[in-house]
Formats: structure tokens, C-alpha cells, sequence
């Protein structure tokens, strides 16, 4: 068999659902940012798998030829991203400064204990 | 003038405002009423002269009720209206002026010509009427202004009673005219005279002879007839003038001038025998015609027999109309209209003055009883020379005017042929020998007789504005009869000449072409054209209407010498037998006073001895009528064959008696059953505010908001603040969409 795309979506798949799990059970608020970087990253690789196997230069089916009516860009997976990595530095970084600011005036950054929006 | 004729039926109705707005002083409202008829007299007599030779009828008709088709509303000037027009005024003047004198004193003497002026006006409409829905409006005007009359002194109950007979009596009548209205709607679709005669060829018999039987039933109510006479004698009761005009001249009149105005209806209706009773058994076959002159045979006979033992002057003469009207019905149904309105014209004339003049008697003597009259003929001697002519004129004395005209009816008796038709002739003579028998026997104890046998009652005579209309009256009743004289025979040529209407007729219907030929009369009409006059079921009265009539010798005047002989010869033993009966009855007997009294058991100065009479008296101390020897047969006669009590019997009361049922019914339980459903409602009504709206609609109102409520208190919870809370919600619903994408939540195909 040639080569599959199969596992690296796995491991975009598995990378996700811990990073998922990560987000609903840490207690720690910067755990919490650093599983939501994981789920972004599992993101990056599907898009990065999808333009290497399905995109018009590395389609696999065609044998990497590109389609003559085909004028779009021939990386968008992979400018996809390196714009996905830029949002998720400049969310992380706001995320941080929304956590010091919690943590200034609830002195804990167990996000357990911030739950003053309850009924 | 011919013009405006309408306005003589309505400027006697002027009476009515003027005398009923203001209450003038006694003669006033007299002097107002008698002018006012006064002019449509003068009107009437001028339309006469003006239209005494013409050949031609005037008439005017415009719209009244649109539709389609229309109702109109018009007058016409024949000859029969005129002579009606003529008799009706005349009467009425006579009637207005008498009452200057006979009604002073009464506290409502204009209330009395008020109501007399819409009487007149009333008739009047009847009499120029050119349609029979016009006739009918009048002619209920006319019931209820008599109701109005014979109640005048409300406070009588008797005389309230007997207007209410009279209108209920004759409502049963007036029912049969309004079918008959019905059905001449709905086979000719118009009122009109004129209309009607000329659709009748093409008419269906049977209809045509129906619409004749039910306003027959409306004129034997209006005439007395029987059995529908009752109310008349009770009509009485009214004051004197109402009962001369409505009561003998004009109102009893109209019914036998409906039958004559319609009677082309009738004739077309009597060629086909109509059978009544139960098919295959028992049945008896009438016609239109048959029908009248058997009713007016029957009640010719009835009443003459009851006058004979009357007692009251009034209703002798109440009687007389009736039998009277019954001779002029007679003449119609035997084909001689002519004769019977002959009649109708000289009756007025003479039936008015008599009892205008028995009114001067009760003035006079001041009582009504016969009984206590007597020798008024020296004490009031204008009344009796006035009361003979038309005494004289009624029995049908030679040349006076009743003899004419009942010859005239007599004749046309003997021109029938057929079964039974010797009997019109045989009552109508027994008819005439009763009426001079009982005038007769009335001349002796009123008039003549030695002198009155109450001592109390100083007669004397009436004032002037009394004995002159009597007077005026008599002159007719000596000298109209000559109109009818058979050998030139004015008064048939008179009646029957106008065939066509003139070409000033302004008739604004939009259904006449033409103005030619109204059908009507002797000559032979269009609607029998075709039709043979000798075919079985044909009415006998037709083939002798136009067959030949037998004029008599010249000497005779033309009369019949087969029926004025007998005619006169029976009226003459009338006046024979009465005077040998009641001369010895009412003459002074030599035996003493006192004698008498004794024998009597009565005291001195008892009215029945009073010193100077002596006649035979009786227990009440009355004086007693020689026919009483007749036992049971006079008490018969003078309780008027017992119908009243019969009527009463059958017809009063089970309607009361129903009467009385209906209003325990709707007392008990139509009452309880409305108050029932009232209760149902209350209770339907505590029911749903206590139970259903409390409970119910209030617990539903509550309840949705106590869910809401507990709805928001328990979904609150899901706000814990946390935000991991949050994201596996979003979590969560990012997963059901992705199972929805992939189809799992779709409808089965």
C-alpha cells in the first residue's frame, strides 16, 4: 500500500480528544489554555495531512499532478497553518492576561473557585 | 268637479279633526258636521244633474303601493256610485241636522259629530271606491266607526256590549272579504273593478265563484243577514240618529251594494254548481247566487216574524232593516240587481224617516216601550204625518215608494224557474203581509189607540230641527218609487247605461290599453258570450236575468198584474188583520178602574189603571198584546227564535271556555317554564363563577404562572458560573452536530 493518510489523522483525532479532555477537567486555568494549544495544534496537523494527501500538487489520486483548471494556491493547508499558529499565540497571550487579572482579584486560579456568574 | 270627487268622501272627515280638537259650544260642532256634509251633498246632487244623461263613466286611478304588479288607489263616477252617493249624503244631512236637536244636552256633543262626520266619510269612500282593496279599507272603517257609534255612551254597559258584538259579528265577515281579497289577487293580480270584469271570460269558474261566496260572507255580515243578524237589534242601543243612518240607511246598505257592484262576480260564478257536503252521500248543490237569495229569503222571513212580537219601538223597526235587506238580497240572487239597489235607494229614504221619527216619539213621550204609548197621533201630530207616509211606504202601499221597489223584487221572483222557486214568491209575500201586520199593529199601539197608558208621560212634539228633516224625508219616500214605474222604468235604464269610461278617465295604471266597454248590466255581457245560459248546473237566476221580462198593461203603470195583485192584495190583508186585532186591543174598556185594580191585587195609583185606561193588563202590570194567546209560539217569536241564546250556547262558550284553558295553561305552565329557564340560567351562572371559574380557569391561570416559575427555578441551576460547566455544554452540542451531519437524526424515507 502507498502512503496512507490515515494514521496522521489519528494522531490529529487523538491529540484533539486529550486536549479536549483537558480543557473539561483541569482545574488549573493555565492547564486549561495549554490543553486549548494542544487542540489547536491536532487542528494544524489535519489541515497540514489534508493539503499533503487531498491538495492539487500531492493529490494522491491523481499521482501529485495538478488539475490544468486549477488556478488556487497550492499550500493552502499549510499557510492555513501558520495562521492558525499566529491566533493561537495571540489568544494564549490574552488568555494569560485574562488569568493574572482573575487571579488578582480572586487570588486563585482554581477554576473551581471561579463561580461567581452562578445563580 | 268631477275631478276632485274624491273630496266628498273626505270633507265630511274634516268633522273628525275639527270637532275631536276643540270642544265648541253645543250647536256648534252640529252646525260644523251638517255643513260639511251639506257641501258633499250639494256635490253629489250636482254630479247627479251634470251626469244624468251621459253614457260614459268617469274615472281616475293613480299608483299607490309600487310593485308589480301595483296597488292603485282611485275613485269612479258611474251611475250606481252616483245614485249611492245621492242616498248616502241625503241621509246624512238628514241625520246631522236631526241630531241638533236630538243629541242637546248631551255632555259629548261634538265627540257625536266628530264620529258621525267619519262615518259618512267612511261610507262615501265605499260608495266611490274603483277597487275592491279601496272598498275593503273602507268598508273596515265603516265597522269601526259604527263600533264607535253604538258605544257612544260608553258608560252603558249594555251598549258597550252590543258595539262589541256588532264588530265581532261582523269580523267574521270581514274575514271571509279578505280570502276572497286573497284570491282575487292571485287569479286576476289586480283590485280593480273594471280589471276584473273584463279578465272574467278567461277566469276560472270555480275561483270566481269562491271569491263570491266569501265576500257574500262579508255583505251578510255588514246586512244582517242571517245568521249573521244578531248584532242589529242589539245595535239599538245606540242613540236614535246612528241607528237611522248607519244602522237602516247606509252601513246595512253597503253589503248589499258590494253584492251589487260585484255582481258580474256572481254571475260568472253561478254557471257552475258548487256541491257541498260529503261526496257520494249527502250533498247539496249551491250556487253563488243561490246562496244569497236563500240567505236573503231566510232572513226576509225570520225577521218579519220576530218584529211581530218585538215590544221595543226600535227593534221593531231593527227587524224591519233586517227583513227588509233580506228582500233587496233576495232581488240580487235572482238575478235582478236592479231591483234589489231600487229597493236599497227607497228603504234608506223610508227606513231613515222611521226611525228618525220613532226618535222624535222617544224624545216626546220619553220611553221606548210601546206598551206605554198610545194616541200620540193628536199630541204629535208633525212626527205621525210624517211617520204615516213612511209607514204607507214600507208596507208597500199603492204608489207610495215601497211599492215599486218590492214589486220590482217580487217580479223578479215569479221569473224563476226551477226547483223550489214558488218559494221565494210564497215568503216574499208572507214577507210583505207580516210587515204591514206588524207596522200596522205598531201605527195602533204608538199612534192611534186612545191615549197613552202611562199617565206619567206628557208627549209633546218635537222641536223644528227635528220634524223638518223628517218632513224633506217624507218626499222621497212618497215619490222615488215612481223611478222604478215598468213601464218606463227610469231607474233600470238608469243603472245600467254606462258601459264605457270617457275619455277624460285619467287612469294611470300601466296595464289598460283601452278605455272601452265595462261589462256589466242586462245587456248580454262578454263573459257569459259563448257560454249557454241553459246548461245543467247554471244558476237559474241568469237564464231569468236575461230572459224576457213581462211587462204588464199600460193601465197598470207596465206592472205585472200575475205579482203586483197578489202583492198588493197581501199587503192590504196585512194592514186589515192589524187593525182588527189591535183596533179593540187598544181602545179604552168601560170597565171601572178600581174594579180592575182590585181584581189585580194592585193599589190605586198603579201605572196599569192610573184612573182613565183599563186595558187588559198582565202581571208585570203591563198591557198585553193579543197574540199572546199564541202561548209558546209568541214567546218564540219574542225571544227572537232563541238564536241569541244558541250562539251563545255554541260559539261563546267553548271560546270562553277554551279561553279559560289557554290561561290556566299559560298560567301554570307556560309561566312555570319560563321561570324555569330563568332558574337554569342562575344556576348555570353560580355554577360556573363557584365552581368553574374558581377552581378551573383560575387553576389554569395560576398554574402556568407557578410553572413558570418552578420551570426558572429549576433551570438556573444550570448557570453554576463554571466555565468547564459551560464548555461541555458546547461540547455537547458540538457532537450531536456532527452525528447530525452524518445523518442520524434523519426522517425515514
Amino acid at each position: 500500500m502507498s502512503h496512507q493518510m490515515t494514521p496522521y489523522l489519528l494522531v490529529g483525532a487523538a491529540l484533539f480528544c486529550v486536549g479536549i479532555f483537558g480543557v473539561l477537567t483541569r482545574r488549573n486555568a493555565i492547564g486549561v489554555l495549554m490543553c486549548i494549544e494542544l487542540m489547536l495544534n491536532a487542528a494544524n496537523l489535519n489541515l497540514i495531512a489534508f493539503n499533503r494527501f487531498l491538495g492539487p500538487a500531492g493529490n494522491t489520486l491523481t499521482d501529485g499532478a495538478v488539475p490544468t483548471n486549477y488556478y488556487g494556491p497550492l499550500l493552502g493547508g499549510h499557510a492555513f497553518g501558520i495562521i492558525v499558529i499566529t491566533v493561537a499565540a495571540a489568544e494564549a497571550a490574552i488568555g494569560l492576561a485574562i488569568i493574572i487579572t482573575v487571579y488578582k482579584n480572586a487570588k486563585t486560579i482554581n477554576v473551581d473557585e471561579i463561580n461567581w456568574m452562578k445563580w | 268637479m268631477l275631478e276632485n270627487a274624491y273630496w266628498i268622501a273626505l270633507i265630511p272627515a274634516l268633522s273628525l279633526p275639527i270637532n275631536l280638537a276643540r270642544k265648541f259650544k253645543e250647536p256648534i260642532p252640529g252646525y260644523i258636521g251638517s255643513a260639511l256634509v251639506a257641501v258633499a251633498w250639494l256635490w253629489s246632487l250636482a254630479i247627479f244633474f251634470t251626469t244624468m244623461g251621459a253614457t260614459e263613466a268617469y274615472r281616475v286611478t293613480v299608483p299607490w303601493i309600487p310593485g308589480a304588479p301595483s296597488i292603485y288607489i282611485g275613485f269612479q263616477i258611474d251611475h250606481l256610485t252616483t245614485m249611492m252617493l245621492l242616498v248616502v249624503t241625503t241621509v246624512s244631512l238628514m241625520v246631522h241636522i236631526y241630531s241638533i236637536g236630538y243629541m242637546h244636552g248631551d255632555a259629548q256633543f261634538n265627540r257625536f259629530y266628530a264620529f258621525l262626520g267619519l262615518f259618512s266619510a267612511a261610507m262615501l269612500g265605499v260608495v266611490l271606491a274603483d277597487n275592491f282593496l279601496l272598498l275593503l279599507i273602507c268598508w273596515e272603517l265603516v265597522g269601526l266607526t259604527s263600533y264607535l257609534l253604538i258605544g257612544f255612551w260608553y258608560a252603558k254597559p249594555s251598549a258597550m256590549k252590543a258595539a262589541k258584538k256588532a264588530f265581532v259579528v261582523t269580523r267574521f265577515g270581514d274575514l271571509g272579504m279578505l280570502i276572497a281579497a286573497v284570491l282575487m289577487w292571485r287569479e286576476f293580480g289586480t283590485f280593480d273593478y273594471d280589471a276584473i270584469f273584463r279578465a272574467l271570460p278567461e277566469a276560472s269558474v270555480v275561483i270566481v265563484g269562491a271569491i263570491a261566496f266569501l265576500l257574500f260572507a262579508g255583505a251578510v255580515g255588514k246586512s244582517a243577514q242571517f245568521p249573521l243578524h244578531v248584532w242589529l237589534p242589539d245595535a239599538m242601543e245606540g242613540p236614535t240618529p246612528v241607528s237611522a243612518l248607519i244602522h237602516a240607511a247606509t252601513m246595512v246598505a253597503a253589503g248589499v251594494y258590494l253584492t251589487g257592484r260585484a255582481f258580474p262576480l256572481f254571475e260568472y260564478g253561478s254557471l257552475h254548481t258548487f256541491q257541498w257536503g260529503v261526496q257520494g252521500m249527502l250533498t247539496i248543490g249551491v250556487t253563488p247566487l243561490g246562496l244569497v237569495r236563500w240567505l236573503g229569503v231566510s232572513t226576509l222571513f225570520l225577521c218579519a216574524t220576530i218584529a211581530v212580537a218585538q215590544n221595543d219601538i226600535k227593534r221593531v223597526l231593527a227587524y224591519s232593516t233586517c227583513s227588509q235587506l233580506g228582500y233587496m238580497m233576495m232581488g240580487i240572487g235572482l238575478g235582478s240587481w236592479v231591483a234589489g239597489l231600487f229597493h236599497l235607494m227607497t228603504h234608506a229614504f223610508f227606513k231613515a224617516l222611521l226611525f228618525l221619527g220613532s226618535g222624535s216619539v222617544i224624545h216626546g213621550s220619553g220611553t221606548q216601550d210601546m206598551r206605554e204609548m198610545g194616541g200620540l197621533a193628536r199630541k204629535m201630530p208633525k212626527t205621525y204625518a210624517t211617520y204615516m207616509v213612511g209607514y204607507l211606504a214600507l208596507i208597500g202601499f199603492p204608489l207610495f215608494a215601497g211599492f215599486w221597489s218590492k214589486d220590482a223584487i217580487l217580479d223578479a221572483a215569479h221569473l224563476l224557474v226551477g226547483e223550489g222557486a214558488w218559494l221565494y214568491m210564497a215568503l216574499g209575500l208572507a214577507g210583505a203581509f207580516l210587515t204591514a201586520f206588524y207596522m200596522t199593529r205598531q201605527m195602533w199601539m204608538v199612534f192611534w189607540g186612545d191615549s197613552h197608558r202611562n199617565p206619567s208621560i206628557h208627549a209633546h212634539e218635537s222641536p223644528a230641527s227635528m220634524w223638518a228633516p223628517l218632513a224633506f224625508l217624507a218626499v222621497p219616500a212618497l215619490l222615488i218609487g215612481f223611478v222604478g214605474m215598468p213601464k218606463m222604468n227610469v231607474i233600470k235604464q238608469y243603472l245600467t247605461v254606462d258601459q264605457k269610461y270617457s275619455a277624460q278617465t285619467r287612469i294611470h295604471t300601466n296595464t289598460v290599453e283601452s278605455t272601452e266597454d265595462v261589462q256589466r248590466g242586462d245587456g248580454r255581457p262578454l263573459y257569459l258570450s259563448g257560454r249557454a245560459l241553459d246548461a245543467p248546473g247554471v244558476d237559474p237566476a241568469i237564464r231569468a236575468a236575461h230572459g224576457e221580462e213581462h211587462h204588464g198593461p199600460a193601465y197598470l203603470g207596465g206592472l205585472n198584474p200575475a205579482v203586483v195583485y197578489p202583492g198588493t192584495a197581501v199587503a192590504l190583508l196585512g194592514l186589515l188583520f192589524g187593525w182588527l186585532m189591535y183596533r179593540s186591543a187598544t181602545k179604552k174598556s168601560v170597565e171601572p178602574a178600581a174594579q180592575h185594580a182590585a181584581a189585580l191585587g194592585l193599589s190605586a195609583d198603579h201605572p196599569a189603571h192610573g184612573g182613565h185606561d183599563a186595558e187588559p193588563v198582565d202581571s208585570a202590570g203591563f198591557w198585553r198584546d193579543p197574540l199572546t194567546v199564541l202561548g209558546p209560539v209568541w214567546k218564540f217569536l219574542e225571544n227572537k227564535w232563541y238564536w241569541d241564546e244558541i250562539y251563545w250556547a255554541v260559539l261563546v262558550v267553548p271560546t270562553l271556555t277554551l279561553a279559560r284553558i289557554f290561561s290556566w295553561i299559560d298560567k301554570y305552565i307556560v309561566d312555570n317554564v319560563v321561570n324555569g329557564v330563568g332558574l337554569l340560567g342562575l344556576w348555570t351562572a353560580k355554577f360556573a363563577y363557584n365552581l368553574f371559574d374558581t377552581y378551573v380557569v383560575d387553576g389554569v391561570v395560576n398554574g402556568l404562572g407557578l410553572l413558570a416559575r418552578k420551570a426558572g427555578g429549576e433551570l438556573r441551576r444550570m448557570q453554576t458560573g463554571r466555565v468547564q460547566n459551560y464548555a461541555v455544554v458546547i461540547f455537547l452540542g458540538a457532537l450531536l452536530l456532527m452525528i447530525a451531519s452524518l445523518g442520524a437524526f434523519r426522517l425515514p424515507r
